[in-house]
């Protein structure tokens, strides 16, 4: 019992310091950004709609940091979980605009859009979230991650719990990672 | 570009894609399966399935669909389909081709497993995402987002109507109320009531007083027509309540309507939650919200979607008028060969189909089949169907078989068509349960034998009957399938009567012979007997002459 409490606390503590070195590495703010918006998009995407092996193959090519894809995307499924009759109601509500019903009829008579799934309310419900927040999640994260490791890497670095972390069990998980 | 595209990413992305472009064919294969199964209620399945990339065709592998009634046998087994699809139509689950090609269709082979669906209570309950194309095993029941829509709703037109009722009336009366509330209109009223008023002199007074007239006349018009517009008001109001009355009764009207069409009646919501499971639910839900939302105190047009129940993590499919939904099958031009048996014989048989589908509603077209009967015993027997089923089950079936070989075909108790080439045009036609046609027979090189011990001592029987080499008959059916009412029009009795009169008169002239021969004799003998008698009598001649010469002189005296 006292073994598995220590290997999932051991688990929590190798996610904090994959996020922190993340976070202090040297990737550039931005490709850390698109991570977090792609693995938001993956992670609130339902997993019937063709869009999921699109943005797959899109986060491939695309030069995201993956592992804080892995992480968000992990966040975002439970997000779309809570989330979901918001995102249902959303999407309904769009999919049922007056002004937009002749552009959903034009797009259900295509096999690739009837693929995508894009008539169900929560892929629609999705994807507007998706659009929504994606420019501000990216500028939000990147001027976050700007802010953090200009000011409070340093400023983190100069209190003593910081000297009494780096001889903690999470400085060594931390330090673990680089080997 | 170097700091956004992640190189080596790129070949992750090929493998992937090369991974769907091999899974592609397993997975159009499951899809097929399953959809095939689901839309005709017994197990369909494939060999394999194989992906023409360059000119976009599917080759479809030993399709076997199982016979429902017989489940250790096929209804259908067809070796070989090729088509030119569109992979995306094959992967939504239709197999829409404008050039087909099937061979080797065979009916009523022998599975080597069971073909009875098996129930899953999962998939029974389980309902889809899309809410299409489910069916319950031994249930035929055609796909719901086709059996409701609102290009079929006969609620939703009523809708529709009502709608347009409300917006007519709303423009009708606003016109009305604001040519009755005219601003202008009034303050002429008042101004034409001031100079009435104010008239002086006599002759002003009387002027005023056909100005107070004609002001009265055009006051009075409007005021009749203010107390029509309350009238006209009151009658609309009433109507519109009897409209949502028979709005909110009529989407239980439809799916009543709508079952019993599908062989289902009675208690609709009750045995649609029942057999459709939530899904038939959520239609007729969506019916009624249609409705609802017409309801003069609700402003929006859309159903809330909190009243409608939705599974978490799968969301509804809003349906979209689709210029062309799609059949499960549509094979526009089809080359067909394959094996059957008809009329006792094994054929093999090649030819054409048009518009081969399982939803002819869909496609708006008939199918129409042109096919040549191959067998060692007849030259050509050219088949034309035609299968049209949009409006009512409709068949038409002309065919045109020529130099049938016929051998040993009994014909009554006492005689037997030896052989023949018979030559068979005919037409029929079933519409629904009735059936009409005719059949003309003509058989020729006829060889016709008696059976039995009857005829035998007819041998004149034999050598008539060798001598009839035409046969002709002229069916004509009408009635029921069950029923058919069968008129034959042959000459086979005229052959019949004549042969045997031909061996009758015979017969008889040989007897006349024969009796007349013994009636000569027998007066020979006799004349013989009796020529001594005759000698006798004719010597009593002298003495009669004698007599009258006595008496013609007793005369004289």
């Amino acid at each position: 019992m006292e073994y598995k409490n220590n290997q999932r606390s051991k688990g929590m503590l190798t996610i904090f310091a994959k996020l922190l070195k993340l976070l202090n590495s040297e990737q550039s703010p931005s490709q850390l950004a698109l991570a977090i918006c792609f693995g938001l998009a993956i992670g609130l995407m339902p997993g019937f709609s063709m869009f999921l092996p699109i943005l797959l193959i899109v986060v491939c090519i695309i030069k995201a940091n993956l592992t804080l894809l892995f992480l968000v995307w992990g966040l975002f499924e439970a997000v779309a979980y809570i989330a979901d009759p918001a995102l249902h109601q959303v999407g309904y509500s769009v999919l049922n605009a007056e002004s937009l019903q002749v552009t959903w009829t034009s797009l259900a008579q295509s096999n690739f859009w009837k693929l995508t799934a894009f008539n169900n309310s929560l892929v629609m419900g999705a994807a507007v979230a998706i659009l929504v927040l994606w420019l501000p999640v990216y500028f939000l994260a990147r001027v976050l991650i700007v802010q953090y490791r200009e000011k409070m890497q340093g400023f983190f670095e100069k209190f003593k719990i910081a000297q009494m972390l780096k001889g903690s069990k999470l400085f060594k998980v931390y330090q673990g990672l680089g080997d | 570009m170097k700091e956004i595209i992640r190189w080596p990413g790129i070949i992750v992305a090929i493998v992937l894609v090369a991974l769907t472009y091999f899974l592609i064919e397993p997975l159009l294969k499951l899809v097929i399966e399953q959809s095939g199964s689901r839309a005709l209620s017994t197990t369909v399945s494939l060999d394999s399935v194989q992906v023409e990339w360059s000119d976009q065709s599917l080759i479809l592998k030993g399709l076997e669909i199982a016979d429902k009634e017989n489940p250790m046998f096929n209804l259908v087994q067809i070796d070989l389909i090729a088509l030119q699809v569109d992979v995306l139509d094959a992967l939504s689950g239709h197999l829409v081709s404008e050039q087909a090609d099937i061979l080797d269709v065979q009916f009523n082979t022998q599975r080597s497993e069971s073909g009875a669906l098996v129930s899953s209570d999962k998939t029974d309950d389980k309902p889809t995402d899309s809410g299409k194309g489910f069916s319950i095993p031994g249930l035929d029941l055609p796909d719901i987002d086709s059996l409701v829509s609102k290009d079929n709703s006969l609620t939703y037109k009523r809708y529709q109507l009502f709608k347009k009722y409300l917006e007519d009336n709303k423009v009708s009366y606003k016109n009305r109320v604001d040519a009755l509330k005219d601003k202008k209109k009034i303050a002429d009223y008042k101004v034409r009531y001031k100079e009435i008023k104010g008239a002086k002199g006599i002759m002003g007074k009387l002027k005023a007083a056909s100005k107070a007239n004609d002001l009265k006349k055009d006051i009075d018009k409007d005021l009749k027509e203010a107390k029509q517009l309350s009238k006209d008001f009151k009658q609309t109001r009433k109507e519109v309540k009897r409209r949502i009355a028979e709005l909110k009764n009529s989407p239980q009207e439809e799916a009543d309507h709508l079952l019993k069409k599908v062989g289902i009646e009675g208690g609709t919501q009750k045995i649609a939650e029942l057999i459709f499971g939530p899904e038939m639910k959520a239609q007729i839900k969506k019916i009624k919200n249609w409705v609802n939302s017409s309801d003069a105190d609700k402003k929006t047009e859309n159903a809330n979607p909190e009243q409608i129940v939705v599974e978490r993590g799968k969301g509804i499919f809003v349906q979209f008028a689709q210029e062309k939904t799609l059949p499960l099958v549509w094979f526009k031009n089809a080359k067909l060969g394959g094996n059957f048996s008809g009329l006792g014989l094994p054929f093999s048989f090649e030819g054409e189909a048009q518009h081969l589908t399982d939803q002819q509603k869909l496609t708006q077209q008939p199918s129409t089949l042109n096919f040549n009967l191959l067998n060692d015993l007849v030259k050509h027997a050219k088949v034309n169907a035609v299968v049209d089923t949009r409006a009512e089950q409709k068949l038409t079936l002309k065919f045109d078989i020529k130099q049938y070989q016929l051998t040993q075909q009994p014909l009554s108790g006492n005689f037997t068509l030896e052989r023949a080439l018979a030559d068979t045009k005919g037409s029929l036609t079933s519409i629904n349960e009735q059936i009409s046609g005719n059949i003309d027979v003509e058989m020729n090189s006829v060889s016709l034998k008696t059976t039995g011990d009857t005829f035998k001592k007819y041998p004149a029987i034999e050598q008539a009957l060798a001598g009839e080499d035409h046969l002709t008959a002229a069916i004509q059916i009408e009635g029921t399938l069950e029923a058919p009412q069968i008129q034959i029009n042959s000459n086979i009795d005229a052959i019949f009567n004549k042969v045997l009169k031909k061996a009758m008169d015979g017969q008889l002239t040989k007897y006349k012979n024969q009796v007349t021969e013994k009636l000569e004799v027998m007066l020979e003998q006799e004349l013989g007997s009796s020529e001594a008698s005759q000698t006798e009598l004719f010597g009593l001649g002298k003495e009669i002459s004698g007599t009258e010469d006595t008496l013609k002189d007793l005369i004289k005296l």
